[in-house]
C-alpha cells in the first residue's frame, strides 16, 4: 500500500541512458526524476547501470549526482547479489545480445515485472523480441504534435 | 536500539531521511551497533592518542560526515534541476504518466 492508502505504484527500473543524463547534469531529466520521487514513484537503479554511468563521466560531480540520486526517498539500488543472479544476467546478455550493464537492467525489470524507464525505448524493443519474458518500457520523451 | 528492518519497498527507505533532524543532535541516544574489528580498533586508537574524546564520538562524527555528504549530494541534484525548462519537463512528465496510466489499464 502507498502512504496515501491506495495500492503502491509499480517500481520503474532506470536504465543507463537515464543515469548518463543525470551524470551529465541534464537539468530536465534531473527535474523529471525529482518530480517522480516527489509523487512517490518507486525507482530502481541496477548497480551495474550506476557503474556504467559513473564510467561514462569519470568525474567527481558525476559520482556526487549518483550519490544524490541514491538518497532520494523513492529510489532503491538493486545489487547483483549472488551466483544465481549473475548466471541469469549472463543468460539474458547472451540471448538478447546485450551489454552486461543493460542485461542487469533487463534482469531486474523481468524479475520484478516492472517497466524500464529510458530515453531510448527503440533500443529495448529491438532486444525484447529475443527474450522469452516480456520487456516493457516507459520512455522519457516529449509527445509529438499531431 | 533495535528497530526491525521493514522488508523491501523503496518508498519506505525515505522514513530514515524524513525523520532525521540535525536539531536533535544535542540529546544523545544510546544504541548498540556491530562494527568491523579494524574500525573498532581504529576508533579506540584515536581515543588512546587523544585525537577523539570517546569511541562514541568517533562514530558520531563519522555518521555526521556521511549525513552531510548525502545532503550535499541531494542539494547538488536540486541545483541542477533548478536549471530545467519547466514547460518541457511538464510535457515529459505528462508523457511518462500517460504511459504509466496506459499500463495500468492493460
Amino acid at each position: 500500500m502507498s502512504e496515501a492508502g491506495g495500492p503502491a505504484p509499480e517500481p520503474w527500473v532506470l536504465d543507463v541512458s537515464v543515469l548518463v543524463a543525470i551524470v551529465r547534469a541534464d537539468a530536465d531529466v534531473t527535474r523529471l526524476l525529482l518530480n517522480l520521487d516527489a509523487q512517490g514513484q518507486p525507482l530502481v537503479i541496477p548497480v551495474l547501470a550506476m557503474a556504467a554511468a559513473s564510467a561514462d563521466a569519470r568525474t567527481e560531480d558525476a559520482d556526487i549526482a549518483l550519490r544524490g540520486l541514491e538518497q532520494l526517498d523513492s529510489v532503491l539500488v538493486a545489487p547483483l547479489r549472488d551466483a544465481e543472479q549473475a548466471a541469469r544476467l549472463a543468460a539474458i546478455a547472451a540471448k538478447a545480445g546485450l551489454e552486461q550493464t543493460d542485461a542487469h537492467v533487463a534482469a531486474v525489470a523481468i524479475a520484478s515485472a516492472c517497466p524500464i524507464l529510458t530515453l531510448d525505448a527503440a533500443k529495448w524493443r529491438q532486444h525484447a523480441a529475443d527474450l522469452d519474458e516480456p520487456l516493457e518500457t516507459i520512455e522519457i520523451d516529449e509527445p509529438h504534435e499531431v | 536500539m533495535t528497530r526491525p528492518e521493514t522488508p523491501g519497498r523503496a518508498s519506505r527507505l525515505g522514513e530514515h531521511h524524513k525523520s532525521y533532524d540535525p536539531g536533535m543532535s544535542d540529546r544523545k541516544v544510546r544504541l548498540t551497533i556491530t562494527v568491523d574489528p579494524h574500525l573498532s580498533a581504529y576508533a579506540e586508537q584515536l581515543v588512546e592518542t587523544g585525537k577523539a574524546p570517546s569511541v562514541s564520538a568517533v562514530f558520531n562524527d563519522a555518521l555526521s560526515e556521511k549525513a552531510r555528504r548525502d545532503r550535499a549530494a541531494v542539494d547538488r541534484l536540486k541545483e541542477t534541476a533548478a536549471q530545467a525548462d519547466p514547460e518541457r519537463v511538464a510535457r515529459m512528465m505528462a508523457h511518462v504518466n500517460a504511459q504509466a496510466t496506459a499500463r495500468r489499464k492493460n
